[in-house]
């Protein structure tokens, strides 16, 4: 333990935050960059830094965006009288990268969960419902993960939506029991949006 | 099914065991306090995944070792099992079935099963719902595939209704406690299911235990009934011995109960309807044995209840389970021990802990293997 040059253990510590990166992996990724040049690094740390000033949420649906609205708000060749509703704007690229579907999005930024006190107006379920008001929205996809938290979530958006009118779809049980959408392959989730249900 | 070979590294009091056993009647002998309880929890973990006395895992890795492994071979189904366990202190688990790495305890405690009868089993009758609950659900996590993770999403959600319980005040008004329906509903759905299994199984239970009670105690009338958490609140404890439980109608019974006792939940700020507050409650000639029974019936009773558990695991596996006798014979009047020993017969593989001889007066020695434990080590004697 002699041996610690302060600087890299501060990066390695820094590594150490990132989901999914133990001890070991920061380890190597420090040693791994410490071979590059100083320009490579240059860009490196600019581009962490460039990504936190420029992202930020849309305005409407709370996807991630360079700009006020997100290129899914942007895209005028998406139908806008359908919302499917996804926790976080990670699962927003998931279904996009199937294809299948062509309505907007809305992204809650969490579950129901009162444990961590999250309750509907931590999510952005007030936003929803004034969304739907506005757009005259004809149909809500119910795109969540079936846990616990993920199915009270559904079963609370169901009960609130069901009086305004709108028709309230869940996704066809294609994903695993509490299965994550985030691992879900493209075929399982373009089926599961195409074989929805009315809850 | 029997245990041929058993392993130990640094598992509770032991550094190092290596014992081959044969499957008839096998002895311990020794003082109190040197281990032999140790040693039978280490042979239930070995087709349970869990400790009997719901010791956590950094309970059974000897004080100063990092991990400890118990190995051992069973023979089940004609054919050997070599099932190795390495648990560390950092929670860590690794479990190897014939020498491949498997992920689920389940792999190999779904076809595995051993019954132990301690003189904690009294607690059984005797104590809080928790352990009535508790020896139901325990077997139906060994009979049941599904109930497990039912159980883990009960608790779930029953964690959440009440976390909401504790945020709701009576002065705020926030529009979280519009999803206190949702919770109810979920823990409804779920909670049915339970309640349906244990349900399903009190009826193979109740059957059993009436046979065995009558058994030990020539015709006693004995029966047993389900007690949901709201008559557990509506009798004052004293419950009749009628209208068995029905469930066609637990789930209109479950919602208005949750209504009407909601208001009690928010004071006390803990759900307190539910299957996590169910109970059971056993009859000796019609009064309830917890209050009116004498210890000897009630000691006879934890018995019983445990000679069902081992009926049913047996039929589940379809295999003679193994037995752990820890320390009951001691207990156990001359005529009740004999009709005891002759139920088990030779038909299983029986491990017997006794601190001395003169519990084991009864028990043909010539035929048992015989071991002494003793500084920490056993001996064959
Ligand atoms: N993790 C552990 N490491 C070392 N010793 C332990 C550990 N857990 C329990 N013991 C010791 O085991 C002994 C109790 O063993 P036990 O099997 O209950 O005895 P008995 O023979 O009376 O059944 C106690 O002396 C206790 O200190
Ligand atoms: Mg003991
Ligand atoms: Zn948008």
């Amino acid at each position: 333990m002699t041996a610690q040059i302060k600087s890299i253990e501060n990066l390695i510590n820094e590594f150490r935050k990132l989901p999914g990166i133990g001890p070991k992996s920061a380890r190597r990724i420090v040693f791994y960059l410490l071979k590059q040049s100083e320009k490579d690094i240059s860009e490196f740390a600019d581009a962490l830094v460039d990504m936190k000033l420029k992202v930020k949420f849309c305005k409407n649906c709370y996807n991630l965006s360079e700009e006020d609205e997100c290129l899914v708000c942007k895209d005028g060749s998406r139908s806008i009288d359908i919302i499917c509703i996804v926790e976080k704007a990670s699962d927003v690229l998931v279904i996009e990268g199937a294809g299948e579907y062509k309505g907007l999005y809305h992204v809650l930024g969490g579950l129901l969960s009162p444990i961590e006190n999250i309750g509907p107006d931590e999510l952005k379920i007030p936003q929803l419902l004034a969304r739907i008001n506005k757009l005259n929205t004809a149909e809500v996809i119910i795109a969540v993960n079936p846990t616990v938290e993920g199915d009270s979530t559904a079963t609370y958006l169901n009960k609130i939506l069901k009086s305004s009118g709108v028709k309230v779809t869940k996704l066809a049980s294609g994903l695993p029991v509490g299965g994550d959408i985030e691992y879900a392959d493209q075929v399982t989730i373009g089926r599961a949006i195409s074989g929805r249900r009315e809850m | 099914m029997f245990l041929k070979h058993l392993e130990l590294k640094n598992f509770r009091n032991y550094e190092d065991i290596n014992l081959d056993l044969s499957c008839g009647l096998i002895l311990f002998l020794g003082n109190n306090g040197t281990g032999k309880t140790n040693l039978l929890e280490s042979i239930f973990y070995l087709s349970n995944g869990k400790s009997h006395r719901l010791a956590t895992q950094n309970d059974l890795i000897n004080h100063g070792s990092d991990y400890c492994v118990i190995r051992g071979i069973i023979e089940a189904g004609g054919e050997d099992k070599l099932i190795e366990i390495q648990l560390n202190n950092d929670g860590g688990l690794k479990i190897k079935l014939n020498k491949v790495f498997v992920k689920n305890k389940s792999d190999f405690t779904s076809s595995l099963a051993t019954v132990i009868f301690s003189p904690d089993d009294l607690r059984i009758i005797k104590s809080s719902p928790f352990y009535r609950r508790n020896f139901m659900d325990d077997i139906l996590e060994k009979t049941d595939k599904n109930f497990l993770s039912l159980r883990l999403k009960y608790q779930k959600i029953l964690n959440q209704r009440n976390s909401l319980l504790k945020s709701i005040s009576g002065f705020k008004v926030s529009s979280s406690n519009s999803t206190m329906e949702v919770w109810d509903e979920k823990l409804i759905e779920t909670g049915k299911l339970i309640i349906k299994k244990r349900l399903d199984l009190l009826k193979l239970i109740k059957i059993g235990f009436v046979k065995y009670m009558n058994y030990f105690f020539e015709k006693r009338d004995a029966d047993i009934r389900y007690i949901f958490s709201w008559d557990r609140f509506e009798s004052n404890g004293n419950f009749s011995n009628e209208n068995p439980a029905s469930y066609s109608v637990i789930d209109k019974a479950f919602q208005e109960k949750l209504s009407y006792y909601f208001k009690k939940d928010i004071a006390i700020k803990t759900t307190t309807i539910g299957p996590h507050r169910d109970d059971i409650s056993i009859f000796l000639e019609g009064s309830d044995i917890r209050s009116f029974g004498s210890q000897g019936e009630q000691r006879i009773a934890a018995i019983c209840l445990k000679l069902v558990e081992l009926d049913v695991l047996a039929e589940n596996i379809n295999e003679k389970p193994m037995l752990l006798l820890d320390d009951v014979l001691s207990e156990l009047d001359l005529e009740r021990k004999h009709l005891l020993l002759k139920l088990i017969g030779n038909n299983f593989q029986t491990f017997i802990t006794a601190a001395n001889f003169d519990y084991l007066k009864d028990i043909d020695l010539k035929y048992c293997e015989k071991f002494l434990v003793k500084d920490n080590s056993i001996i064959r004697y």
